[in-house]
């Protein structure tokens, strides 16, 4: 498993997950991949910023910003 | 990545060239102090640690002292090591020459490395550059540790754990999450801030809010720089609290130690004193040569024995027959029932020859006609009136004496004396064997009153070694009354910050929860969404790191707490406790010793040493799994304060250590009773290694003559 999946579970392992959203860890997402399609917008943001700093070329943080708000249009 | 071998040429008391060959796992290096052990450390670092120290210092004074005009000869020193499967050599070195003035001077000191493939083609590389890549300064700087002191390095430097943790663990790769989420989260409340802004309806209160805000912030960064100061002052406090009550302690042992090392030695003297291996005067003025005399002395007596019986005999049968002349002569005067007769005078010559004439015996008034027995007996007496008055002849008389010396007489005395000597004579061998029994018990009362001083000297040197000095003692105990009384002032005043701080923050919150309350009515909506979605974002970034962290260390304390108990079995240790700590955004890792989750009162020395290495393995464990490579530690007196059984046991656990460890000790060498020179004691036989080398001076030498001097390795 690539490291960015592992980083990207470890976030989902935080227990704000279960206590806010009532997701149990079979419900959360195991990779970045699986975060990215994730209809929750708290997961599918964290996916983007882990997808994004892990990259080759990772995104600046004014870039990374515009990204999140044009993906969480119209999502939350 | 280990050490295959260690090359030192010319440096320091390492004369010409010293090799240490090593193995992975434990290699112990045994040797007395002043014998080579602290100078193969300075080695290692030399090579290992860029250190600006004057090279000509760094020459064997031997090597220098035998330069000849115009010679020269190189100091260096050399290691080869392996990693990943490759073998490369790294060389630090310089040359020393003595010109024709006479002046010493080095030169082309250089550091070079050399790289060796699987093939076995090697290439000259830059030293620096290879150092780096084979042993990576973040790790060598936690490799080199000299005594028990330089094992604190979690003490020493606040940062250390914290830095070694980032450097094996994974949770380095969780700043830039925590950086990007403040920035994100610090963008969305600003877009949030604006868009509220855009409201003149709420406008005034707003502004008012965030000024009081600011104000309040400003104040709140303040009373936290006062806590940190605070804190740091207090933690520097207690620190030294803690130093002078160990200082204080080992003051106390110092003082019973040097009281019972000063009973041994002045024992020592007498016993010395008492030891009698001088035998000169025993063999000559007590007579000791004379054992086993007796037989000559009986022969002696013997023969002056017989001389003396031969002599008597000569002697009586002499006076025998002088005694029949005598009787003879004597007869004549004979007297009737043998009565003593008269003098010769009596009655006097006149007297006589008036009676011979006259024919009458005047003294019994009786006629003595001539020729009667009367007559002729005043005859017979007048004659020898006259004899007795002749000169006697001496001549004659003397040559009738058998023996002219009285020799035999004078050896007879002397035997007889000497006689009596036998009895001293047969007490001698007695005598030899009490002196050579009494030598003995002192010489053993010597033996065990020296061990019982090494034992304490050695002792000493703990205390000493771990002590600041016996000179500022002083000067420590007189600042712990004012550290005391500071300690209260300054655990007061963080206590009043703290409620400062929780007021601003409490005001701040109100504020705060005022703000958003107007972000609600008067911002885009959307914003304040991805605002509070921001905040938590930021919130999962930061927690987990901390969670990535604090499962290292649980894992750290786990594996450091089964070295620690291992390396202490049968003893007393409590566990070890790592915990971290954030306080303005520092990441500290807080180590303690507990015993039932009370942080134990001023662990003795072994304890501290003993966790601080137990810490070290585990981290050093740790890495090995993440980066599947481990990396040598070398430790030099790393336990003093252990004593020998606890440092036997401890070698045997580390010796199961799959990582390279290279440890120096002076323990289990102890003196030849009989030489005085070191020996390496049969108890090293019970310790478990890789392999071991003895580091000693050859000798003879001078101590006072450092160009005599000249390490020697030995392999055991």
């Amino acid at each position: 498993m690539a490291r960015k999946d592992d980083i990207f579970r470890n976030f989902m392992q935080h227990e704000i997950f279960q206590s806010k959203w009532d997701l149990q860890s079979h419900q959360l997402p195991k990779t970045i991949n699986e975060g990215l399609v994730s209809e929750i917008p708290i997961i599918s943001t964290i996916a983007l910023i882990v997808d994004s700093l892990e990259s080759s070329t990772p995104a600046t943080e004014k870039l990374l910003y515009s990204q999140i708000t044009n993906y969480l249009t119209g999502k939350i | 990545m280990i050490f295959r071998q260690v090359v030192i040429e010319n440096f320091l008391c390492y004369h010409r060239i010293s090799t240490f060959d090593f193995s992975s796992g434990l290699n112990i290096i045994l040797g007395d102090n002043g014998e080579g052990k602290t100078k193969f450390i300075e080695a290692m670092d030399w090579l290992l640690n860029e250190r600006d120290w004057d090279p000509i210092l760094l020459a064997s004074a031997k090597a220098i002292s035998e330069l000849q005009d115009g010679g020269e000869f190189k100091v260096g020193v050399q290691i080869v090591v392996e990693h990943l499967d490759e073998t490369h050599r790294l060389s630090r070195s310089f040359v020393v020459a003595l010109n024709s003035q006479g002046n010493v001077h080095s030169k082309e000191l250089s550091f070079v490395g050399y790289s060796e493939n699987i093939r076995g083609e090697r290439s000259e590389v830059s030293g620096k550059e290879l150092l780096e890549e084979v042993f990576p300064n973040q790790i060598r700087a936690y490799s080199l540790f000299k005594g028990e002191t330089e094992l604190d390095i979690f003490r020493n430097n606040d940062n250390a754990l914290a830095n070694l943790i980032n450097r094996f663990s994974t949770v380095k790769h969780y700043d830039k999450y925590i950086r990007i989420g403040e920035a994100l989260r610090t963008r969305t409340e600003a877009n949030v801030k604006e868009s509220t802004k855009r409201d003149s309806s709420n406008t005034a209160r707003y502004k008012a809010l965030e000024t009081e805000i600011s104000l309040l912030q400003s104040k709140k960064g303040r009373v936290e720089k006062e806590i940190d100061t605070a804190h740091q002052q207090l933690e520097l406090l207690l620190a030294n609290l803690e130093d002078a009550e160990r200082y204080v302690e080992n003051a106390q042992e110092l003082q019973n130690i040097n009281g019972r090392i000063s009973t041994i030695e002045k024992d020592l003297l007498t016993t010395r004193s008492r030891l009698d291996d001088n035998f000169t005067i025993p063999l000559l003025d007590e007579f000791w040569i004379l054992e086993g005399f007796e037989p000559v002395l009986d022969e002696y007596i013997l023969k002056v024995e017989n001389a003396y019986n031969l002599r008597r005999k000569i002697q009586s049968e002499f006076d025998r027959e002088k005694g029949v002349r005598e009787g003879q002569r004597m007869a004549h005067l004979e007297l009737l029932n043998n009565a003593v007769p008269l003098p010769l005078t009596v009655p006097s010559k006149v007297h006589m020859e008036e009676m011979l004439q006259e024919e009458i015996c005047k003294v019994c008034n009786r006629e003595a006609k001539k020729g009667t027995d009367a007559y002729n007996f005043m005859y017979r007496r007048l004659q020898e009136y006259f004899k007795s008055h002749l000169p006697i002849e001496d001549d004659e008389e003397v040559a009738e004496v058998p023996f002219k010396a009285n020799y035999i007489d004078r050896l007879f005395v002397m035997s007889s004396r000497h006689e009596n000597d036998k009895v001293k004579l047969r007490e001698i061998p007695e005598k030899v064997a009490a002196r050579f029994s009494f030598n003995e018990d002192r010489r053993n009362d010597i033996a065990r009153l020296e061990a019982a001083l090494e034992v304490e000297k050695n002792d000493r040197d703990r205390i000493v070694g771990r002590s600041i000095g016996e000179k500022d003692l002083d000067r420590l105990l007189k600042d712990y009354n004012s550290w005391q009384t500071q300690k209260i002032d300054f655990q007061k005043t963080s206590r009043d910050l703290e409620v400062t701080l929780n007021r601003l923050n409490a005001d701040i919150r109100t504020r705060t929860d005022e703000m958003e309350a107007i972000d609600k009515v008067s911002a885009s909506a959307f914003l304040v969404k991805t605002r509070d979605l921001m905040r938590v974002i930021e919130k999962v970034f930061k927690e987990t790191k901390y969670r990535m962290y604090d499962e290292f260390i649980s894992r750290l304390e786990d594996i450091s707490n089964e070295y620690f108990a291992r390396m202490n079995k049968g003893f007393f240790t409590g566990n070890i406790f790592l915990q971290r700590e954030e306080f303005n955004g520092r990441t500290s890792v807080v180590i303690e010793l507990r015993e039932r989750d009370e942080k134990l009162h001023r662990p003795n020395q072994s304890l501290l040493t003993s966790m601080h290495i137990s810490i070290l393995f585990g981290i050093s464990q740790i890495a090995k799994g993440d980066e599947d490579e481990s990396y040598p530690i070398i430790f030099d007196a790393p336990t003093s304060s252990f004593g020998e059984v606890k440092t036997a046991s401890f070698l045997n656990i580390i010796s199961e250590s799959e990582g390279q460890i290279i440890l120096l000790t002076k323990e289990f060498l102890g003196r030849n009773p009989d030489s005085g020179l070191s020996e390496v004691k049969p108890s090293f036989d019970d310790v478990k290694r890789s392999r071991a080398m003895w580091l000693r001076v050859k000798r003879p030498f001078d101590s006072n003559v450092l160009s005599t001097i000249a390490t020697e390795v030995i392999e055991i």
